[in-house]
């Protein structure tokens, strides 16, 4: 069996091995095409395969947004929401830049949906 | 978002310093031999404060790995937990069959019935049992469709205790512990095979 994800012009292939071989011959044949061998970096995700397992990652997105709000260097936590955090709480008091806020939210919106 | 607050950009600031420090995390599928969907679903009770909804989670897993979840408020107010409890699992009564679908268009092969934990059992008890119950009448029919979705074997609720409850990390705030526990068992876990090549 051969599986193919199409997305726009990027194809992935997955399968057996001998009609994977024969499908990217038969492709080549017919399309301008770049093979970049095994899967590593698709969509914002990074790809590790190895023998035994298969570890996928946003790790260079994330990392992205923390140069973007310059926070590559801040101080860490264990959870994502502060404890006892309460939302009616914050809808009163000092604003903020809200242009900032709708770029920090909308970024990690992108990271979750993704 | 119209009019953000101090302590929001706070909280936002906060997922940045989570985020820093987990960066390198992802999902890791590792080869197993016994590979099956399941899932699990969870609702907090009244969890927003300002409008009294609740929120649903789920998260299925293949093997030992998360492959989809999501975490979304209800549509409605609800009375009880068991209510809350039951149109969080009709969300995922709805994902089932389309996860279900991929998997026979795949592998062309007959599922067993999908397997969903539920730590509530009266939940459990209603959608098995197609009887009407009397406070439930008002549950609309929409929710209903769990109990077609059992009786034709796409799935069933399974009992599991809260603390083995994977799904809560998708309904509320957790502490530390719990949240680490959890967010192992989803497969979530820092990148093993950087690790090994660092040291």
């Amino acid at each position: 069996m051969l599986i193919i994800v199409l997305y726009v012009d990027d194809l992935i292939l997955t399968g057996d091995e001998l009609l994977i071989l024969s499908c990217k011959k038969n492709l080549a044949t017919e399309f301008e095409m770049k093979d970049l061998g095994l899967l590593h970096y698709f969509l914002g995700l990074e790809i590790w395969q190895r023998s035994g397992g298969l570890f996928v990652s946003q790790g260079k997105y994330a990392r992205e947004i923390l140069e973007n709000f310059n926070m590559h260097g801040c101080k860490l936590v264990d959870t994502p929401l502060p404890g006892g955090w309460r939302k009616e709480d914050a809808t009163s008091g000092e604003e903020v830049d809200a242009t900032i806020y709708r770029q920090l939210v909308g970024s990690l919106m992108y990271l979750v949906n993704t | 978002m119209v009019k953000p607050t101090k302590l929001f950009w706070k909280a936002g600031k906060h997922v940045l310093r989570y985020l820093r420090g987990t960066s390198r995390y992802g999902l890791w599928y590792r080869q197993e031999d016994d590979v099956k969907l399941c899932g699990f679903t969870d609702a907090d009770w009244v969890g927003s404060p300002t409008d009294r909804k609740s929120t649903s989670g789920g998260v299925f897993s293949i093997g030992s790995t998360a492959v989809s979840w999501y975490s979304r408020k209800q549509r409605s107010v609800v009375f009880s937990s068991a209510e809350a409890e039951y149109m969080a699992a009709s969300l995922v009564a709805c994902e089932v069959i389309w996860m279900r679908k991929i998997l026979v268009g795949l592998f062309g092969s007959h599922l067993d019935p999908t397997v969903i934990y539920c730590d509530n059992q009266s939940c459990i008890k209603l959608s098995a049992n197609p009887v009407f119950h009397d406070r439930f009448k008002h549950i609309d029919i929409r929710y209903h469709h769990i109990r077609d979705c059992v009786q034709r074997r796409i799935m069933l609720l399974s009992y599991i205790p809260t603390e083995d409850q994977d799904a809560n990390i998708l309904t509320k705030a957790l502490t530390r512990s719990k949240f680490e526990y959890h967010r192992g068992r989803i497969g979530v876990a820092d990148n093993p095979y950087l690790v090994k090549r660092e040291c």
